[in-house]
C-alpha cells in the first residue's frame, strides 16, 4: 500500500509539471489555432534565468521564480510579435515554422551559455521529508505542487471572473465578433502570450528545483509530452491540460511502478497508448469542444 | 586585339601557377611537425571527462616539444571537438586519418565512440589510443588500437569483494542504461560477479541517458530493500539516481567503474555522492604522478583524474615508441614498440600492453567519494 501511495505522489509531482507546460500551449492554441513550438524553449530558457539570478547574483529563490515568470512573459511577446502578429494569417504554417525556428535559436544561447553539458541547480529549500506513514515527501515537492496549485488556480480565476479572462474566451470563441464587440483582439493576444510563457518560464525554475539539474535540452522532451497531454485533455480547454497532465504523469509512473523491469523501457509507449486509446473513443480529448465542425 | 587577350590569359595563369606553387609549399613546411590527432569532446554530456583529457595532453605535448621534441621534430595536436556526438566522432575521425593524415591518435573518448572509429582506424593503419573506454572486450583482436586502460572485466570483480569487505552486502540492485556500450557492459559485469560471490541481485532496471526523472524507478529499487546500488552508466545519470535515491531516504552505497571518475559527479550529486565505491587505475599518491599532479593544478585549479592521467601517458608512450621505432609513419614497427613496453614511468602507471588485445596491464586502486572527494583506500 505505501508502494502505491508513494507511486502515486511520484505520479502527481511529474503530473503537475506536464499541466503547467500543457496550459500554456493550450491557451495559445484555443486562441490563434495554432501551435507555440517555442514553449518547451521558453521553459528551458525560464530555468536557466533562475539558475543565473540564483548562483550569479545571488538572490534568493522566490526571486528567481518571479524573474523567470516575467522573462518567459517577454519572451511570450516576442514570440508574438515575430512569429504571429508579423505573419500574415494566410499562411498559419509560417507562423508555426517561426516558432520552431526561435525555438531553435533559444536552444542554442543555452547551447553556447552552458556549453552543452548539464548545469547544476542548486538546492535551495531545505531538503527535509515529511514522512506520512510508509509514505516519504519531500518539502521540495510541497513546494512545488503548491506553488503549481497556485498557479492553476490563480488562472481559472483570471479566465472566469476577470474582464480580461472573459475577452481572452471572446477572442478565442470568434475573433471576428469579439472585435466587433469592442475588444482589442491585439492586446488580449499578447496578454495571452504572455501568461502562457510566463507560466513556462516558471515551470522551468520548480523543474530545476526538482531535479537539481538542467540542461539546453530539457525543452525539447517536455514540449513534446506538452502536445500529447494537450491533445488527451482536448485542444484549447485548460481544464483538459490540467486533467491530461495528471493522467500522463500517472500513467508513466504506474508503468514503471508495475511493469516487469525489463519492459520499464516502454514506459514511453505505454503512456502514448493509453492516449491514443481515450483517443479512440474521445477525438476531442477528454474535455474538448474543437472537431472540425466547428469551423463550419 | 587579339594579342592583349593572350597576355592577358597568360598572366592570370602565371597568377594561379604561381598561387599554387606556394599553397604546396606551406604545405610541406608543415610537415616538420608530428601531428597527433586528438578527437576529444569538450561539449555536450562527455565533457566532464574531456575537458581534463584535452589539458592533459597539452601539458604532455608541451614537456616534450620544451624538451626539444621526438627525432628533431615537435610534437602537434590536432584537436576537434566532437561534441559528444558519435556520429560527428566517425567524421572528425576521417578527417584526421585523409586530411590531416595523421599516424597517431589519442582517443575516442567513449567506449561507443572508440567502438564506431575503431574499425576505421585499424583498416587505415593508424595508430590509436583511448584513454577512457572501458566497455569489456573493446580492444580485443586489434593490432592498432589500444586503451590506456585496463578492461572492467578485470576491475569489477575487485569491487565488489570490497563492497562486501567494507559493507557486508548482501542484496544488490542495478541501474542498466541501455544505449551506451561502456554502461551497458559495466551492468553485464557486476552481474557476473556479483552472483559469483553469492550476493543475491533483487532488480535490475533499464535507463536511458538524458533521463530525468528517477522518481518512480528508485521508489520500485528502494522496495526491494538493496544494500547497495550499481549505477552502470555515466555521470549525468548517476548523478540525478544518487540525488533522489537520497531524497528517497536510501542510506547504502552506490557501485560503478570509471563513470565514478567524473569530478562532475561531485558537482552535481554533492553529498549524495558519498559512499560511491569503483576499482581506479589511478593513485595520485604515487611519487611517479607528482609532476603530473603539480602541473594540472597549476594549470586547470582542480586534481586530475583518472582519464587525465591516462591522456598525459598515452602521449609520452606515443613519444617513447616514436624513439624505439624510429619512425612516426611506420605504423606497424611503432605498434610492436607499444606492445613492448614494460613498466612505463608515468603517472598513470602503465606495466604494459596485452597481446591479444590493445588494453593496458594496470593496477586497481579502491577508490571511494566521500565528503566530496575521492579518498583512495588501502589495499
Amino acid at each position: 500500500m505505501g508502494f502505491l501511495l508513494q507511486q502515486l505522489i511520484n505520479g502527481f509531482m511529474l503530473g503537475a509539471t506536464y499541466s503547467l507546460l500543457a496550459i500554456g500551449y493550450t491557451l495559445v492554441f484555443g486562441l490563434l489555432k495554432l501551435l507555440n513550438m517555442a514553449h518547451g524553449e521558453v521553459y528551458m530558457i525560464g530555468a536557466f534565468f533562475g539558475w543565473t539570478i540564483v548562483t550569479m547574483i545571488h538572490l534568493p529563490i522566490y526571486l528567481a521564480l518571479l524573474g523567470a515568470f516575467v522573462i518567459g512573459g517577454i519572451l511570450g511577446i516576442i514570440v508574438e510579435f515575430f512569429c504571429f502578429r508579423l505573419v500574415s494569417k494566410d499562411y498559419p504554417l509560417a507562423s508555426m515554422l517561426s516558432t520552431i525556428g526561435l525555438g531553435v535559436i533559444l536552444q542554442n544561447f543555452a547551447l553556447v551559455f552552458s556549453g552543452g553539458e548539464m548545469v547544476r541547480f542548486p538546492e535551495m529549500l531545505r531538503t527535509s521529508n515529511f514522512y506520512i506513514g510508509p509514505v516519504i515527501i519531500s518539502e521540495v515537492h510541497l513546494v512545488i505542487f503548491g506553488i503549481a496549485l497556485c498557479l492553476m488556480l490563480m488562472l481559472n480565476i483570471l479566465i472566469y471572473k476577470t474582464k480580461l479572462g472573459k475577452s481572452m474566451r471572446a477572442v478565442a470563441e470568434d475573433k471576428n465578433v469579439a472585435s466587433m464587440y469592442g475588444i482589442n483582439v491585439n492586446v488580449v493576444t499578447m496578454a495571452t502570450f504572455f501568461i502562457s510563457s510566463s507560466l513556462a518560464g516558471i515551470t522551468g525554475v520548480l523543474t530545476a528545483l526538482a531535479y537539481h539539474s538542467i540542461t539546453p535540452f530539457m525543452g525539447v522532451e517536455q514540449g513534446l509530452k506538452g502536445l500529447a497531454v494537450i491533445v488527451l485533455g482536448g485542444l484549447g480547454s485548460v481544464s483538459g491540460a490540467m486533467a491530461g497532465g495528471i493522467i500522463l504523469g500517472l500513467s508513466e509512473v504506474i508503468a514503471i511502478a508495475y511493469l516487469p523491469a525489463d519492459f520499464t523501457g516502454y514506459k514511453d509507449a505505454i503512456a502514448f497508448a493509453i492516449l491514443i486509446g481515450i483517443l479512440l473513443f474521445k477525438p476531442t480529448g477528454l474535455f474538448g469542444k474543437f472537431g472540425l465542425e466547428e469551423k463550419v | 586585339m587579339r594579342r592583349k587577350n593572350n597576355l592577358y590569359l597568360f598572366g592570370m595563369v602565371a597568377v594561379v601557377f604561381c598561387f599554387m606553387l606556394f599553397t604546396f609549399s606551406s604545405i610541406s613546411f608543415a610537415q616538420s611537425a608530428i601531428k597527433i590527432g586528438l578527437p576529444i569532446a569538450i561539449t555536450g554530456q562527455l565533457s566532464g571527462y574531456g575537458i581534463g583529457e584535452v589539458e592533459a595532453a597539452k601539458i604532455a605535448v608541451e614537456e616534450i616539444n620544451a624538451a626539444g621534441g621526438v627525432l628533431g621534430k615537435k610534437l602537434e595536436l590536432i584537436h576537434y571537438d566532437t561534441a559528444s556526438d558519435h556520429r560527428q566522432t566517425i567524421n572528425i575521425v576521417r578527417k584526421l586519418i585523409q586530411q590531416d593524415k595523421v599516424t597517431l591518435i589519442c582517443g575516442p573518448l567513449a567506449s561507443q565512440e572508440a567502438k564506431l572509429t575503431f574499425p576505421i582506424i585499424e583498416e587505415a593503419k593508424v595508430i590509436a589510443m583511448s584513454p577512457s573506454s572501458l566497455a569489456p572486450g573493446l580492444t580485443d583482436g586489434y593490432k592498432y588500437c589500444f586503451r590506456n586502460t585496463a578492461a572492467e572485466d578485470k576491475l569489477v570483480p575487485l569491487c565488489v569483494e570490497k563492497a562486501k569487505e567494507l559493507w557486508k552486502i548482501k542484496k544488490a540492485a542495478i541501474f542498466q542504461v541501455q544505449d551506451d556500450p561502456y554502461g551497458k557492459g559495466m551492468g553485464e559485469e557486476f552481474k557476473k560477479s556479483l552472483a559469483a560471490k553469492g550476493i543475491e541481485i533483487t532488480i535490475i532496471l533499464p535507463f536511458n541517458q538524458k533521463e530525468t526523472d528517477f522518481s518512480a524507478k528508485v521508489t520500485r529499487v528502494l522496495a526491494t530493500k538493496p544494500d547497495t546500488m550499481v549505477l552502470a552508466g555515466l555521470y549525468n545519470e548517476q548523478s540525478l539516481i544518487m540525488l533522489e535515491a537520497r531524497r528517497q531516504g536510501y542510506e547504502g552505497s552506490f557501485l560503478d567503474g570509471a563513470g565514478f571518475t567524473s569530478p562532475k559527479i561531485i558537482e552535481i550529486a554533492g553529498d549524495a555522492a558519498d559512499n560511491s565505491l569503483f576499482i581506479s587505475t589511478w593513485s595520485m599518491e604515487r611519487k611517479e604522478a607528482k609532476r603530473f599532479v603539480d602541473a594540472f593544478r597549476k594549470n586547470t585549479g582542480k586534481d586530475p583524474q583518472q582519464s587525465d592521467a591516462n591522456t598525459y601517458d598515452i602521449i609520452k608512450v606515443f613519444a617513447n615508441a616514436i624513439e624505439m621505432a624510429n619512425s612516426y609513419t611506420d605504423t606497424d614497427a611503432l605498434q610492436k614498440a607499444l606492445r613492448n613496453v614494460k613498466n612505463f614511468p608515468g603517472p598513470s602507471g602503465i606495466l604494459g600492453f596485452e597481446q591479444k588485445s590493445g588494453d593496458a596491464i594496470r593496477k586497481g586502486y579502491p577508490t571511494i567519494i566521500k565528503g566530496k572527494k575521492y579518498i583512495l583506500l588501502e589495499d
